[in-house]
């Protein structure tokens, strides 16, 4: 977005230009299912045919027995882009191990990340990608699972957030 | 520490412009393949001022075969210091998981890469972080990349990767 030197700039634009960010404000938690659900408050509206650079910040706990899978979703399926979580690979201890740097094309896909019993699981990922919406509108939310179902709860934590910073 | 719009004053076109930073997305799939001559991954660019620093970060997403893999540096404006990393997967990781390599270049240049992991399913990640200071010139901040070893199998920079610079603040010149 450029702003010519002497034009008025309008509201909306500045915070068009800022992006769009959110921030989880409540847990939510995922026990004894790996059927993927939205995590409260991680959601981005995004406009039509538009690209958009993204990151974030996940906080969560996860039991090694049951893990986290995530992804970004979109509500029709005709998305452009990948994106990655920069996580753990399962199997890490105490919260150290391997990096996952997959990166998914698409949005539908789930990737697996680390659990950890140690430390009531605490954990982290970091989410960068992009996306190009077509011509419809939508929401972009964040979406997770056990890997294999536990009775330890994985939890994506309050403070979580994303962002969209518009390319186009 | 960012640079500010001060209250009470009437924001500037130039200064809105500062806050925002700079940000490229590349549209196309650049890909190289029996070289590990660098080369500049067009559109994964990002004009710097004179006399500024910024912070630099981005998302790299790529392909490669184990073997040759992929090496990433920046080229910068003359005289520019600072640093980065790619954060990549180490080289000669599989599978698209391995050691996280958090080696930090201080040099931006073809003789200063970092290496990275591929994997023959997988599309992968990288996430340069960094920052600069430009002196008298201001220029471009360039994204290379080259394979490690030459091999005819082709390494791929995938279009919707990206960088962005945002500005800090400007310094005193003595």
């Amino acid at each position: 977005m450029t702003f010519p030197a002497g034009a008025k700039i309008r509201a909306d634009e500045i915070n068009e230009a800022f992006g769009l960010l959110a921030m989880a404000v409540n847990d939510t938690a995922v026990t004894n299912s790996t059927t993927a659900v939205s995590a409260a408050g991680l959601v981005l509206p995004l406009e039509a045919d538009t690209q958009y650079v993204l990151d974030g910040y996940i906080a969560y706990s996860a039991g090694a027995a049951g893990d986290m899978q995530i992804r970004l979703h979109e509500p029709i399926g005709g998305w452009a882009g990948h994106w990655n979580f920069f996580g753990l690979q399962p199997g890490a201890i105490n919260s150290v191990g391997e990096l996952n740097a997959v990166t998914i094309g698409g949005f539908g896909s789930l990737l697996l990340l680390a659990g950890s019993d140690a430390f009531g699981g605490t954990l982290a990922a970091r989410l960068l990608g992009f996306v190009a919406t077509d011509e419809n509108a939508g929401n972009l939310t964040v979406q997770f699972a056990q890997g294999a179902s536990s009775g330890t709860p994985t939890v994506i934590r309050a403070g979580s957030w994303i962002r969209a910073r518009k390319a186009s | 520490m960012g640079l500010e719009i001060v209250a009470g004053e009437q924001a500037s076109a130039s200064g809105l412009r500062d806050r925002l930073g700079v940000l490229a997305v590349l549209q196309a799939d650049i890909t190289v393949s029996d070289t590990s001559e660098f080369s500049d991954c067009p559109g994964l660019a990002l004009q710097l001022d004179a006399y500024a620093r910024y912070l630099v970060e981005g998302h790299i997403a790529y392909t490669t075969l184990s073997d040759p893999g992929i090496q990433f540096c920046f080229s910068a404006p003359v005289d520019a210091t600072g640093h980065s990393s790619f954060f990549p997967l180490r080289q000669g990781s599989t599978f698209g998981v391995g050691p996280l390599e958090a080696f930090r270049q201080v040099v931006f240049s073809d003789a200063f890469p970092q290496g990275a992991g591929g994997q023959a399913t997988y599309l992968l990640g990288a996430a340069p972080q960094g920052s600069i200071k430009t002196y008298r010139a201001g220029g471009v901040l360039q994204l290379r990349f080259a394979q490690i070893t030459p091999s005819p199998a082709g390494t791929r920079i995938r279009a919707g990767s990206w960088l962005a610079a945002t500005k800090v603040k400007e310094y005193p010149i003595t």
